[in-house]
């Protein structure tokens, strides 16, 4: 049975403002609700990855962090929003560290149920797919300035690097 | 050539292979075939981004032009493709598109392409998927790229070397997935 609870927190959230009541029930079916303390965390950078949160209440630090231990802060997210849906379209380990900075519910959707979805023609799977498209391309472009930076610091006489620099600011 | 459909096309290219027969021809349908003569320039650097193209015969030279020096950074070949992630979203294009050869190449708009996504066919939603992973992959090859010059000390022959390979590396063909 799915829970009354979950689709009714569901619903509160734009992201699901306009999916059909069934399907809304299909979602809180599948859902499952997560409860994260301050300083737990939702996922590790570098650990297999099969599932995102839409977070109900609380706030999640995005981090990512290096071989040597420096954390560097990426965004801070809260309520309506989501964390690690990169997962439900690549089979690669996470790329940053989220923790909880507060008391977090969340509703938790693995992979193979959004799998399930997508290939059953769910609206919000359609729709969720197409926002996943776009937070992968505006990574790209932060990963490109991230480089851009990178090559800032070599010796700008040598054309080559001035020469890169100008066609990642054109990528961007 | 003459019996080659636009499905049939698309068919042959691994952005494409999760895609009904059915779907294949939806897309299909939205698809023109372009013919480009030998140093006919699809775009310039800059230019506005708004269809994606699949290369089914000849060789379209992906370059950039830095102060009057014309750097090639890539070769499209059959069954290779450009300007896909016009298809997420339109953006300025990054480098500008040359056919080296007389080349056929088939173009997919955004707007059709929008439109077929609005109406919530499952054509399009298989390609943005596609599309994800393949931005995901570009991703971890720029931090990689990120990692190796953040660990090196500036001004070696290694640290130049490692910037050139950029250049190829971000505008490589799509690696064969999924």
């Amino acid at each position: 049975m799915a829970d009354p609870r979950i689709a009714h927190r569901l619903r509160e959230m734009p992201l699901f403002a306009d999916v059909r009541p069934k399907e809304l029930a299909l979602l809180a079916l599948v859902m499952q609700e997560v409860h994260f303390n301050v300083g737990d965390l939702l996922c590790r950078i570098h650990e297999p990855a099969d599932s995102c949160y839409f977070i109900v209440e609380g706030e999640v630090e995005v981090l990512n962090e290096n071989a040597r231990g420096d954390a560097r802060h990426l965004a801070t997210l809260g309520p309506g929003m989501v964390v690690g849906q990169i997962a439900l379209v690549d089979e690669d380990p996470r790329s940053a560290t989220c923790v909880a900075r507060s008391a977090t519910y969340a509703l938790q959707l693995d992979k193979s149920d959004f799998d399930m979805l997508f290939s059953s023609g769910s609206q919000f799977a359609y729709r969720f797919q197409a926002l996943i498209a776009l937070t992968t391309v505006d990574q790209l472009r932060q990963a490109n300035r991230r480089l851009n930076e990178v090559i800032g610091g070599s010796n700008a006489e040598d054309d080559i690097f001035a020469q890169v620099q100008r066609i990642l600011e054109g990528r961007s | 050539m003459a019996l080659l459909t636009a499905g049939d096309a698309l068919r042959a290219v691994s952005l494409f292979e999760t895609l009904s027969d059915e779907e294949l021809d939806t897309i299909g349908a939205i698809a023109h075939f372009d013919h480009f003569n030998e140093g006919e320039t699809l775009f310039l650097t800059g230019d506005p981004g708004t269809c994606m193209w699949v290369v089914v015969t000849g060789q379209i030279d992906i370059h950039f032009d830095v102060e009057g020096t014309d750097v090639t950074l890539a070769s499209i070949v059959r069954k290779g493709i450009l300007g896909e992630l016009s298809l997420i979203e339109p953006q300025a294009r990054s480098a500008s598109a040359r056919a080296r050869t007389d080349s056929v190449l088939l173009r997919i708009d955004y707007s059709p392409f929008a439109e077929l996504r609005d109406a919530l066919h499952p054509a399009p939603y298989k390609l943005l998927r596609e599309l994800s992973r393949l931005v995901c992959i570009r991703i971890r090859s720029v931090n990689q790229q990120i990692e190796l010059l953040s660990r090196m000390t500036p001004s070696t022959v290694e640290r130049r070397k490692a910037i050139t390979d950029i250049l190829t590396m971000l505008w490589k063909p799509a690696p064969h997935h999924g």
